[in-house]
């Protein structure tokens, strides 16, 4: 059994293995640069200290490869929804297109033992990938992280037990969807549209309401590394200007400012609820997985039967 | 066994075997190595590049290997052409002489039947229209068992008849 699910799959894990490997050599390419100025250019020494000389090297370290990562970070997001795409969706859909399902179904194992093994070896396969992927970018963002934080989406969303969630969910939404569509190229794209329609409503609305946001103000003279949260890791989610009176100011003059009149006000999730945010997303995605590898079961089982 | 004999196309003959082997507890590959090789089949070569009549005795030689007692086969001769429909029953006959095994299988394919099947069973509309051994269906009437069935499915869409 566990010799056929690797005979029909081992394409997919070289490939998957070279994949990452490429990425990796490109990550590694761009790092390790990335680090050696952040140790030499003073970034490294400046971490937690916003005043200052500090805030010029950080702004300046932050301009040359935080927008590196700004460019980059973003498109990788599609890696984990890449799984269900390229793993997740053909493995029943092929099967149920070519009917070979028949084929297997004839032998002497059980459906329910042969859907069994298919779908966690694979899924092995996909957590070693979300472990590799998750641990190729935290080396990468570490010197991001040292100055913005890991609470920021651009790492939030690459790091920690919140990565190997999404590869499952986006693989078991994959499975399902095979089995539904019954055929592998109708099964890819809606696996893409969904995985996204339900990761991107979660980061942009879900996420910050996680917890409520604390709000708190800052005098004018703070700088931008101040606002970024920069050293407390802290993850900002809006900013803007009040004057004395508590009002939001949509625009400000240079007089207001130089009357001391006006305050910035930042809406920000404290660093020390990254681990509850991280669980929390984690619970979120790990349960869709498995809500969505029980649909798949209950399918085979009621509708295929 | 299904109509269209489903095979993994990436697999080689050998790997199919293999997946039978794997999956199976009883499981007899010497004899169906020996049987493919004496059909002429390559063992080496992908299932995707096999003819039809090499796929479908790929498919009948998985189903044998496991030995069984009653054999069921839908429909295994409507893709063959002519002359893979004939080494096909010509194995089916073979297997059922030596190893006493009870083939039960559906056809479109009137005129191969007199010379595979012992027993026939006539579907028209959902209904038994004849049943019987064929010797005696084809005593009694006098007249070929091809015509016999004909004659029984005229008026109507032609139905299954199984054997």
């Amino acid at each position: 059994m566990l010799w056929l699910t690797w005979r029909q799959h081992r394409l997919a894990a070289f490939t998957i293995a070279v994949a990452l490997g490429a990425l990796g050599a490109i990550l590694v390419a761009t790092g390790l640069p990335m680090r050696d100025a952040f140790q030499s250019g003073g970034a490294a020494g400046c971490v937690g200290r916003t005043t200052g000389d500090c805030a010029a090297t950080i702004g300046q370290f932050l301009d040359q490869y935080g927008r590196v990562g700004e460019r980059l970070v973003p498109w990788l997001n599609f890696v984990p929804a890449l799984m269900g795409v390229f793993v997740g969706a053909p493995l029943l859909a092929r099967e149920l297109e070519q009917g070979t399902y028949r084929l297997v179904w004839t032998q002497a194992v059980s459906r329910r033992r042969w859907l069994a093994v298919q779908l966690t070896a694979m899924a092995a396969l996909t957590l070693a990938a979300a472990v590799a992927f998750a641990a190729l970018m935290t080396w990468w963002l570490w010197p991001l992280d040292r100055l913005e934080g890991s609470f920021v989406p651009r790492a939030f969303d690459f790091e920690g037990p919140v990565v190997v969630a999404y590869f499952l969910c986006s693989f078991a939404l994959g499975a399902a969807v095979g089995v539904v569509c019954r055929r592998v190229v109708v099964a890819m794209a809606v696996t893409l549209a969904g995985f996204l329609a339900i990761r991107l409503p979660i980061e942009l609305w879900a996420r910050p309401r996680y917890r409520p946001p604390l709000r708190s103000t800052l005098p004018m003279s703070a700088s931008k590394a101040d606002l970024a949260g920069s050293g407390s890791g802290a993850w900002v989610l809006d900013s803007g200007f009040l004057d004395r009176a508590g009002h939001v100011l949509h625009s400000i003059s240079q007089q207001q400012v130089q009357g001391g009149g006006v305050v910035r006000w930042l809406q920000y999730q404290p660093a020390d609820r990254l681990a509850t945010f991280q669980t929390t997303e984690t619970a979120l995605f790990a349960g869709l997985a498995v809500a969505f590898i029980g649909l798949a079961l209950a399918w085979v089982r009621w509708r295929l039967a | 066994m299904a109509q269209d004999h489903p095979l993994y196309t990436g697999f080689t003959v050998r790997e199919s075997l293999r997946l039978g082997r794997a999956l199976n507890r009883r499981w007899d590959e010497k004899v169906a190595i020996a049987r493919l090789d004496a059909l002429g089949v390559p063992l080496a070569r992908r299932v995707g590049q096999l003819s039809g009549g090499q796929r479908a005795q790929v498919s009948l030689a998985m189903a044998l290997a496991k030995r069984p007692r009653l054999l069921i086969l839908d429909e295994p001769l409507a893709s063959l052409d002519p002359l893979a429909r004939r080494e096909f029953t010509d194995v089916l006959s073979a297997v059922v002489r030596d190893q006493g095994l009870s083939v039960l299988f559906s056809s479109h394919v009137v005129s191969e039947l007199e010379t595979v099947c012992d027993h026939l069973v006539l579907l028209r509309g959902g209904l038994v229209r004849v049943a019987g051994s064929v010797d005696e269906l084809v005593r009694a009437s006098g007249t070929s068992l091809e015509e016999l069935i004909l004659r029984h499915l005229r008026g109507g869409g032609l139905e299954k008849g199984v054997a």
